[in-house]
């Protein structure tokens, strides 16, 4: 398929033809969701250099396992469905907390490489790393899909296989949470202790956030 | 759950919550497009190696396939043969054997027929029951080494 023409074939027509056994095709879903599968793994693993290797290991079994994808299904759904198997089963092989005690290894302690990605990424990201160190799993893998791909409620279940009424539920919560914890880092501080940096992600919190005394709170 | 209930969870009607869900959508705009510019060529490396891989793998599953015939075959003619090895010497096991002097004078080599000229009719049951049941414990041993093949191979071989 060339370039121009590959350009303008959505990704079920690519998955289907590449599933008919064009290596073009595979290779043009590829360049579409590479970035896009290595940020939802990183954001779901913390690590870049897991990230990485996830990505290729997710693509990996999208072309072995091309002939079960549905092409009435979105590719993408099928793909992050992939993808967090892939991740599931890394952190299965190689259990490591990745919450609260996962961030100074988001901060870089690895290799050179990664840890300067994993810094840019960190000073990128702030509310993200943020989420890493104080979201579950799964609550920050719905609220990537959510924010991060714009994918709608119905899809994210699929992705994640679970209800439709418990992704709202973790998207709510996993925003709570968010709120609280930039709400604690602006509070005003005791003398004598130093007060957190000041940034970007302040002008969120506490009352923008919260939306003053009612805020996240008062409506759930 | 109603539907206000139902936005209040997706939470972007409020005002505070719509700023957080902003900020979460530039940062992961920057945060993709700060992925890393190689992904694409290390997946499709990796990609080329399946690729080129895929026939030898499918040649050692064929390879694997005519090895478990072949233990198959072995396993049936092991079996076949452990039938007919069995006939003499473990009639002097049976409860109905005879009395050891007379055992002693038998020769060492006994064919079945050669052993029920010499104890007369009344040993020919017994005897027979006891190859019968050889013969069900080889099978059974048989199938025991033959449960580990795949059953394509087992069809193949017409067995149960």
């Amino acid at each position: 398929v060339p370039d121009d023409a590959a350009n303008e074939v959505n990704d079920e027509e690519l998955a289907r033809r590449a599933r008919a056994g064009s290596k073009e095709c595979f290779s043009e879903l590829v360049r579409r969701f590479d970035a896009t599968i290595y940020s939802f793994l990183w954001v779901r693993t913390g690590c870049p250099q897991d990230a990485r290797e996830l990505a290729q290991e997710t693509f990996l079994r999208a072309w072995r396992k091309l002939g079960h994808y549905d092409p009435s299904r979105r590719f993408s759904t099928w793909l992050f469905t992939l993808a967090r198997h892939a991740a599931v089963g890394h952190l299965r092989r190689a259990p490591r907390p990745v919450a609260a005690e996962h961030a100074p290894e988001m901060q870089g302690t690895r290799e050179a490489s990664p840890e300067h990605e994993a810094s840019r990424r960190e000073e990128l990201g702030r509310l993200w790393s943020l989420a890493a160190r104080v979201l579950k799993d799964e609550q920050r893998s719905a609220l990537w899909l959510r924010y991060g791909e714009d994918l709608p409620i119905p899809e994210i279940a699929r992705v994640l296989g679970r209800r439709e009424s418990t992704v709202r539920v973790q998207l709510f919560r996993a925003r709570e949470r968010l709120a609280l914890e930039l709400a604690a880092q602006a509070r005003p501080v005791s003398p004598g202790r130093e007060r957190p940096a000041r940034g970007r992600m302040e002008s969120l919190a506490p009352s923008k956030v919260l939306g003053g005394a009612g805020g996240l709170g008062g409506d759930a | 759950m109603s539907t206000h209930d139902q936005e209040s969870l997706e939470g972007e009607s409020l005002e505070g919550d719509a700023a957080l869900c902003t900020e979460l959508r530039a940062e992961a705009r920057a945060l993709r497009a700060a992925a890393p510019r190689d992904l694409s060529a290390g997946i499709e490396a990796a990609l080329a190696r399946e690729i080129a891989l895929a026939p030898r793998r499918s040649r050692a599953a064929w390879l694997a396939a005519a090895a478990c015939i072949a233990l198959a075959a072995g396993a049936l003619l092991f079996g076949a043969l452990s039938e007919r090895d069995t006939d003499g010497p473990l009639v002097a096991t049976q409860s109905s054997s005879p009395s050891p002097d007379l055992l002693a004078a038998l020769p060492r080599t006994l064919t079945p027929e050669i052993l029920v000229a010499r104890l007369g009719p009344g040993f020919e049951q017994p005897l027979r029951a006891e190859l019968d049941s050889l013969a069900a414990d080889s099978r059974e041993l048989a199938q025991t080494v033959l449960g580990g093949v795949p059953s394509p191979v087992r069809r193949l071989l017409g067995l149960p």
